[in-house]
């Protein structure tokens, strides 16, 4: 990998969690909704890094997310999972041009209809798991359904939100 | 082998994959293995330092409701000075009390940090060991029962709120001579349930629930919740109720902690019933 694009995600990782945990683990919209935006930088991890890498980084993001809200290894694990199941989202999502090398699964390089199919997916994945497993009860399924839909509501909210902002920026 | 080392490297990927999401699993399913690493103890104290710059900044925006509790809990306590009764019999002596003496101290926290929409929910809370702070301590707002301590470090605690799956408080209803168990019921942050009430007895929508004196953590009387919904369970012999509660936990900024004075004392004698009983 190049540096031009590690220097990029790292400041990426760093702006995203201080977001984070200065702020959105603070929002509680309509009481207790919560945006999980650390998932942005899961979501731009260039398409060249290698597949062990993309994972040991989502673990990594998901464990701090879990230091700083105490909740085990509840976002490690969907984060993880996230990262295993990002290739064959990448690879499915049809779009109009080739993957290249240096290229990052953005609105900037593929444009806003394969952003949104992405970054939608992956989010609603990452909150299911996130509060099936904390629940582990099927007696709440529809009620953990509800809410797991309403997390990825705001997370893909803002995630869009970021993408906007960062294409202004560059144009 | 060489057949073997070649699948092994084609499915190194997922192997990975397996590896880490044990360890997450295990951190999620083990939250004592998770709050005893090592790395919890940096991240808290990360954490910390910037939520506690970050409350500094928030309880500005939030001062005028906490003057309104304040005063309100003012209000109520010189209620209950004695200046605030009238003497109607004189012929009351002074007597020197050794009757009673104080079991529980309070002391004032911040808190710095907290969550609400786990299963299992946690607040952080600005005192620690050195300020005297021990595990099983009870935690309260000036609204209602708010936590339990459950993990110290020097300068600050980890409190088990009353949104927690493990947490129970044993509750009497006002005016009832009747104790019960309150718990959350895992979905939303304002309502729980109490359970083991006898049918027998009469309780109405709006009731208060105070906890018990049957606790050494919580003194008596603190309220825990307000009465929302009755039903009966499938055994008809107790009721099923669901209660709102009454610490705010949408808006959290300053507790009390309780130490109770008398708990080691009781605790060291327990532990020569055990001797005891091993000899």
């Amino acid at each position: 990998m190049n540096n031009k694009l590690i220097i990029p995600n790292i400041l990426r990782f760093l702006l995203v969690f201080i977001l984070q945990v200065v702020i959105f683990n603070y929002t509680n919209f309509f009481g207790y909704i919560n945006p999980y935006i650390y998932l942005y930088f899961i979501l731009l991890i260039p398409f060249e890094t290698p597949a062990g890498l993309v994972l040991i980084l989502s673990f990594i993001a998901g464990f701090t997310q879990d230091m700083f809200v105490s909740t085990g290894g509840l976002h490690a694990a969907a984060s993880t999972a996230i990262a295993f199941i990002r290739p064959l989202l990448l690879r499915t999502i049809v779009s109009k041009r080739d993957y290249e090398s240096g290229l990052q699964p953005s609105v900037a390089d593929l444009g806003w209809a394969w952003f949104v199919t992405y970054a939608g997916i992956a989010v609603f994945i990452h909150s299911l798991i996130i509060f099936y497993l904390d629940i582990f009860k099927f007696s709440y399924f529809f009620i953990t359904l509800k809410r797991s839909l309403l997390h990825a509501l705001a997370t893909f909210f803002f995630i869009i939100l970021f993408e906007f902002v960062a294409n202004i920026r560059k144009k | 082998m060489r057949n073997l080392l070649d699948f092994l490297k084609s499915i190194r990927i997922f192997l990975l994959f397996l590896f880490l999401e044990t360890i997450a699993l295990l951190f999620t399913f083990n939250s004592s293995a998770f709050h005893s690493a090592t790395s919890f103890q940096f991240f808290t104290g990360i954490n910390n330092r910037i939520m506690k710059v970050r409350s500094d900044v928030v309880s500005y925006f939030n001062l005028r409701e906490e003057n309104r509790k304040l005063m309100e809990e003012n209000m109520c306590l010189r209620q209950r000075q004695k200046e605030s009764y009238i003497i109607s019999d004189q012929r009351v002596f002074t007597v020197n009390d050794t009757l009673y003496r104080q079991e529980f101290e309070y002391l004032t926290a911040s808190v710095i940090n907290y969550t609400i929409n786990y299963k299992d929910n946690y607040i952080t809370l600005d005192k620690g060991s050195q300020q005297g702070i021990e595990e099983g301590m009870g935690v309260y707002s000036p609204l209602g029962v708010v936590g339990i301590v459950d993990h110290v470090s020097q300068n600050y605690c980890l409190v088990k709120s009353i949104l927690h799956s493990e947490v129970t408080i044993s509750t009497t209803v006002k005016g009832e001579g009747v104790t019960g168990t309150c718990m959350w019921d895992g979905i939303n942050y304002t309502t729980g349930i109490l359970k083991d009430i006898p049918v027998h007895v009469k309780i109405e929508k709006g009731d208060t629930l105070l906890t018990s004196n049957y606790s050494s953590i919580f003194p008596a009387g603190i309220p825990v919740g307000y009465i929302a919904e009755i039903s009966t369970d499938a055994t008809r012999a107790f009721y099923n109720v669901k209660y709102r509660i009454a610490a705010d936990f949408s808006n959290l900024s300053s507790v009390y902690i309780i130490r109770n004075l008398i708990k080691g004392e009781l605790e060291e004698l327990e532990k020569m019933k055990e001797k005891r009983n091993e000899q």
